[in-house]
């Protein structure tokens, strides 16, 4: 059976970004989850879909339930340690994810980090037609999210899969909100463009 | 998502967006990326794990409350005990543990340790200082306590619990620690790192490291606890030399002067000197930068990040009133033209109670501010 361990010095904080507010909900949580760790479901209740989802992009179906799990007892061993310091919880818990979906990929290589979103089914009270055009949507636009940069993928990958908004991306790569939204925007005009002409 | 509903949904996106085709788009996007709903059995196989961790965290704070008096040892083997499941998901390879430390610490595997193999035997514990590496930014440490059979010995907190001063007597302030733990060998390893600022490179350290005060807990519950008191281990090591550039340059964005002084680099670590006067209300000790470094196909931001934490690096205030921007790992073989980015200062005032969130009172300025030089 083997331990591990890791304390920093108080005087040397980590570089973290900071944002102006924070979630009031999520400061709630978080401070009754350090107190009473049997508290810690509720922000596992709430962020868990949201961490799936970005994982699942990143690291594919079959890898993300157990990287999942991982962010988790990270975020909770880590728990008593955090302090906001501006950096949310969300931001927070995503960064953990999106190390260990980068160190999946750098450790694994058994598959490229494409950050594409996976082909879902139609609807099934579709008729025919409607779910010949559902999937056919989906594979344009994974089409043309294939083309985009890594970076950009990822962008869309926080904001659509991970539910991040543009204040928490930016918190999670340590660029200002405008920086982001500026991004996201870009993003979505250009594939609207290619969209409509294709 | 329904497109008619996107504006509600992402209105960071769309508030100001006129056009229908974009909002349209964004519901498309939303639907095909939170198309797939996490398996059940997510939820299911999450909560063996989590329920012991919460129980062991709930078992500690409550010994807490009972036997302060305990909390250091009690809190260490619960911590523990909740980090064996992490360590069982993760699921480390069975290595030397002084390997499994060191590949832990970013840059540490490869560092020329200097072997030292002091050891010294007290009440049946035994302490030995394996090796140590120095450079002008770091000295790092790594010892390992053999106890005897019944006893096992943790690491946790041993922050509290060691000291290493040079020739004159000064104490080099503690990084940070890390350690892992072999019950069924009664072996335990610790990595232990200083600043080493004051060091002069090209000169020897003699250090003397004390650890003040050495135990091991019964494994059998309710047995005695061993003491052993302190050891101290006088070693000698070489003070690896480093690269230092001066670039003394200011760039003003928002009207913030930022000034790079200098820039060490050692294989340990690369430190940033820095000075700005930043104020709105905050202390100068409460300000911090968010910065990278980058050159010819290479950034820091792209490097894995050390393991279990996420960070590159960290920002703190010296002696001097300069701001220190570190950057973990070794970036020493990196030559030609460096470029220094300090995307933005925060200011963190814990000198005053935090707000009613909780929050401590914070301020951020938006750089960036960049610094070219040549290595």
């Amino acid at each position: 059976m083997q331990m591990v361990h890791s304390v920093v010095n108080a005087d040397r904080p980590v570089s973290v970004p900071v944002q102006s507010e924070a979630s009031d909900a999520d400061a709630l949580l978080v401070r009754n989850a350090q107190e009473h760790p049997e508290e810690f479901a509720s922000l596992y209740e709430r962020y868990f879909e949201a961490i799936y989802r970005y994982l699942q992009v990143r690291a594919g179906p079959a890898d993300a339930a157990d990287l999942t799990q991982q962010v988790f007892l990270k975020a909770f061993a880590s728990l008593p340690k955090y302090r906001a310091r501006g950096l949310p919880f969300s931001a927070w818990l995503f960064r953990i994810a999106r190390n260990l979906a980068t160190d999946h990929h750098r450790l694994s290589r058994r598959t490229p980090d494409e950050l594409l979103p996976s082909v879902i089914q139609p609807n099934s009270a579709a008729s025919p037609e409607d779910s010949a055009l559902q999937t056919e949507m989906q594979l344009r636009l994974r089409s043309l999210i294939r083309n985009l940069d890594g970076d950009k993928r990822e962008l869309l990958a926080m904001r659509f899969a991970g539910g991040l908004s543009s204040r928490e991306i930016a918190a999670v790569i340590g660029k200002s909100e405008a920086a982001v939204k500026k991004q996201l925007t870009r993003i979505l005009h250009t594939i609207k463009e290619k969209y409509s002409e294709s | 998502v329904n497109p008619s509903h996107a504006t509600d949904i992402y209105p960071d996106l769309l508030d100001d967006e006129s056009d229908a085709a974009v909002k349209g788009l964004v519901g498309h996007l939303a639907n095909i990326y939170r198309g797939v709903d996490a398996p059940v059995a997510l939820r299911r196989s999450l909560e063996g794990p989590i329920l012991a961790s919460v129980k062991a965290r709930q078992d500690l704070l409550a010994r807490r409350k009972v036997r302060s008096r305990f909390s250091v040892k009690i809190g260490a083997l619960m911590a523990a005990a909740a980090l064996v499941l992490i360590v069982g998901v993760v699921g480390y390879a069975v290595a030397p543990l002084v390997d499994q430390l060191l590949a832990g610490e970013r840059g540490a595997a490869t560092l020329p340790m200097h072997a030292i193999g002091q050891t010294q035997t007290t009440n049946g514990i035994t302490v030995t200082l394996d090796r140590a590496y120095a450079d002008v930014n770091r000295v790092i440490v790594v010892y390992k306590i053999q106890v005897p059979a019944g006893f096992a010995h943790s690491t946790s907190g041993i922050d509290h619990k060691i000291q290493l001063t040079d020739t004159q007597g000064s104490t080099l302030p503690l990084i940070d620690a890390s350690g892992l733990a072999d019950e069924a060998s009664h072996l335990s390893t610790g990595l232990v790192t200083f600043d080493a600022e004051s060091l002069a490179s090209g000169t020897d350290l003699t250090g003397k490291l004390t650890f003040l005060d050495v135990r091991a807990r019964a494994q059998q519950l309710g047995g005695r606890e061993l003491s052993a008191g302190a050891f101290t281990f006088t070693f000698s090591v070489p003070v690896a030399s480093g690269r230092e550039v001066t670039v003394s340059k200011t760039v003003v964005q928002k009207g913030v002067a930022v000034t790079l002084e200098r820039v060490v680099i050692t294989p340990s670590e690369t430190r940033a000197y820095l000075r700005f006067p930043a104020d709105a209300g905050i202390p100068d000790s409460g300000w911090s930068t968010y910065a990278h470094m980058s050159g010819s196909g290479w950034d820091s931001r792209q490097l894995p990040a050390f393991k279990g934490l996420i960070t590159l690096g960290s920002s703190f205030m010296n002696g001097r009133g300069e701001h220190v921007q570190t950057f973990s790992g070794d970036f020493s073989g990196r030559h030609g033209e460096w470029t220094f980015t300090v995307d933005a200062l925060f200011g963190s005032d814990t000198t005053v109670p935090n707000d009613q969130n909780g929050l401590p009172k914070q301020a951020r300025i938006e750089g960036p501010w960049t610094f070219k030089f040549s290595l």
